[in-house]
């Protein structure tokens, strides 16, 4: 696992993908974080925190779309695979670089909540409790973005069904209130990862909003160890 | 080494393999030749673990395959058709990544100095710092094989090692090959079928999926000719060394060829396998007052038996999937 997780990190910063994620990560949220609280004079951070949600559903598609798809169009995954080296490994690897390129956007972020602090004031659980649910809810779009490369060898389509996967859960909360079913609302409610993560960061730690981002995270994985395997047959 | 028990691979209603049965001892040079489609490639897939077989085992070593892949694919280095390189990497990074994805627990001066022995062999010490997409077909091939000697796996599988290449580029290559065969268990499949005679001792057939026939080049051409071929030249009048020939019972056929410069004539004589007729022809030339100039068994010729093999498929084309 190592192994895959040094040479996808070496990869992303080899090409330009990995320098201009971050690029584009650290600009606008710079820019939101100007707009929204230097200029409002607001030391609210969930603001904050609901642009960079949106910014990073665009992005993630696009740092996890090369993932298995760019493997499999140079047929590099034939190396991957014939080496002594476990499936299971070869997903987690990529799940962590990817993960861990996100990370260091998110460090950058971290500067935010201190200018807030050191200039005005901020809730200490209500910015944890921002930064978990981002974490949770970025590792489960990561995990449906390496899903999805893993059923495709172009990267367009690749990121293009990441986003279909990614608006569709976060956005189920508002499918659910256009239905007048209360049983299909409150099934629709219960998935919206939407619903979730606003409750997370008003500071509430719900264990189910933790629970569904550790679990869509997990079973898109599980998927993903599922399609690598069935290539073998 | 290698042992291969009613392997079947089927894509729908495709079989791809059908069957195929064989063992490759240690130290063995294998040649895989067949047509395109044949199977070759999917067989190669199987073997090194990358494809499950849809029926049938594996066994490398001891261990099979499907029970204990980690253990088995130890043994075995893989070069596929279109070498697995990362055009973004530098060539010590591309052999530093396969040293760890093979688990080579290095120190770094070590790995260094690993891989720096590595590319001696393969003759590509100056291209350590260059990126791969940089380089020639010929030299990426190099950086490919020498990937494949990371680990020094016992069995080399190599799918068409020097398509693409220069002719000289696949002389040196049939050379490295010839000395990895020394010391390596070699299963190589190739459309050059000079490669396959001069560097495989046993050459597996296949066609449309199916092993046809397995044995040593000369074995094969008796097999799947049906019949032996000795070329002779004769000084004598054509007609009564024809008849001379004919009369000897294992002879098939004998066609006349070209005259040459010293009088003579040269001919082909087709005869049943399991016999030999050269001292029936020199008794017989010897009878009629002729004089025998010359005689030799015509050379074993992987061509013929793939002519064959292709030949048999056009004439029952496969229906398109």
């Amino acid at each position: 696992m190592k192994a895959i997780y040094q040479k996808e990190m070496r990869q992303y910063f080899h090409s330009v993908i990995g320098y201009v994620f971050l690029a584009i990560f650290v600009f606008i949220n710079a820019y939101y974080f100007l707009l929204q609280n230097l200029l409002n004079r607001s030391g609210d951070i969930t603001d904050y925190f609901q642009s960079t949600i949106t910014l990073m559903m665009f992005l993630m598609p696009m740092l996890t779309m090369r993932s298995f798809a760019e493997e499999k169009k140079q047929r590099t995954d034939l190396l991957l695979y014939t080496m002594p080296t476990k499936r299971t490994q070869v997903v987690l690897g990529k799940f962590l670089a990817a993960e861990s390129v996100f990370l260091m956007g998110l460090a950058v972020t971290l500067a935010v909540p201190i200018i807030l602090a050191v200039c005005g004031s901020t809730q200490l659980w209500v910015t944890l409790g921002n930064y978990l649910g981002l974490i949770l809810l970025m590792s489960a779009f990561i995990a449906i973005g390496i899903f999805v490369s893993a059923l495709t060898e172009n990267q367009i389509v690749a990121a293009v069904i990441s986003y279909v996967i990614i608006f569709a859960l976060w956005y189920s909360y508002g499918l659910g209130s256009t239905i007048q079913n209360q049983t299909a609302l409150a099934v629709f409610s219960k998935l919206s990862m939407m619903g979730m993560y606003h409750e997370m960061v008003m500071g509430i730690l719900n264990p189910a909003g933790i629970l569904l981002d550790l679990a869509i995270t997990f079973l898109f994985l599980f998927l993903t160890v599922i399609v690598v395997e069935r290539k073998r047959g | 080494m290698i042992e291969a028990t009613h392997l079947t691979k089927q894509y729908g209603t495709n079989m791809a393999v059908y069957d195929a049965n064989f063992r490759i001892c240690k130290g063995e040079v294998v040649g895989f030749l067949g047509p395109n489609g044949a199977g070759k490639s999917t067989t190669m897939n199987m073997l090194c673990g990358y494809l499950e077989p849809t029926w049938g085992q594996v066994k490398i070593a001891g261990t099979d395959l499907a029970e204990n892949p980690l253990e088995a694919k130890r043994h075995i280095g893989y070069l596929p058709e279109f070498p697995p390189l990362y055009m973004d990497m530098t060539v010590e990074e591309q052999l530093q990544f396969a040293c760890a994805l093979r688990g080579l627990s290095y120190k770094k001066t070590e790995l260094q100095a690993y891989i720096t022995s590595l590319c001696a062999r393969t003759q590509i010490q100056d291209t350590g710092k260059r990126l791969i997409r940089n380089l020639s077909k010929g030299y990426r091939q190099r950086v490919a094989v020498t990937q494949l000697l990371v680990g020094d796996p016992e069995i080399l599988i190599l799918d068409e090692p020097t398509v693409g290449l220069d002719p000289r580029q696949i002389r040196e290559f049939r050379d490295l090959f010839a000395e990895l065969g020394k010391d390596h268990t070699i299963i190589l499949s190739s459309h050059i079928l000079s490669e396959i005679s001069s560097i495989c001792g046993r050459v597996l057939v296949f066609n449309e999926g199916e092993l046809i026939a397995d044995g040593r080049p000369a074995q094969l051409q008796e097999m799947l000719m049906g019949r032996k071929t000795l070329q002779v030249e004769i000084a004598g009048d054509s007609a009564g060394v024809l008849a001379a020939l004919e009369q000897i019972p294992e002879v098939v056929q004998v066609k006349p060829l070209r005259q040459t410069q010293t009088d003579g004539q040269e001919y082909q004589i087709d005869y049943q396998v399991e016999t030999d007729i050269r001292a029936a022809v020199y008794h017989a030339i010897k009878a009629t007052g002729y004089d025998l100039l010359m005689m030799k068994p015509e050379e074993v010729s992987l061509e013929n038996i793939y002519l064959k093999i292709t030949e048999e498929q056009q004439e029952r084309p496969r229906v398109q999937e």
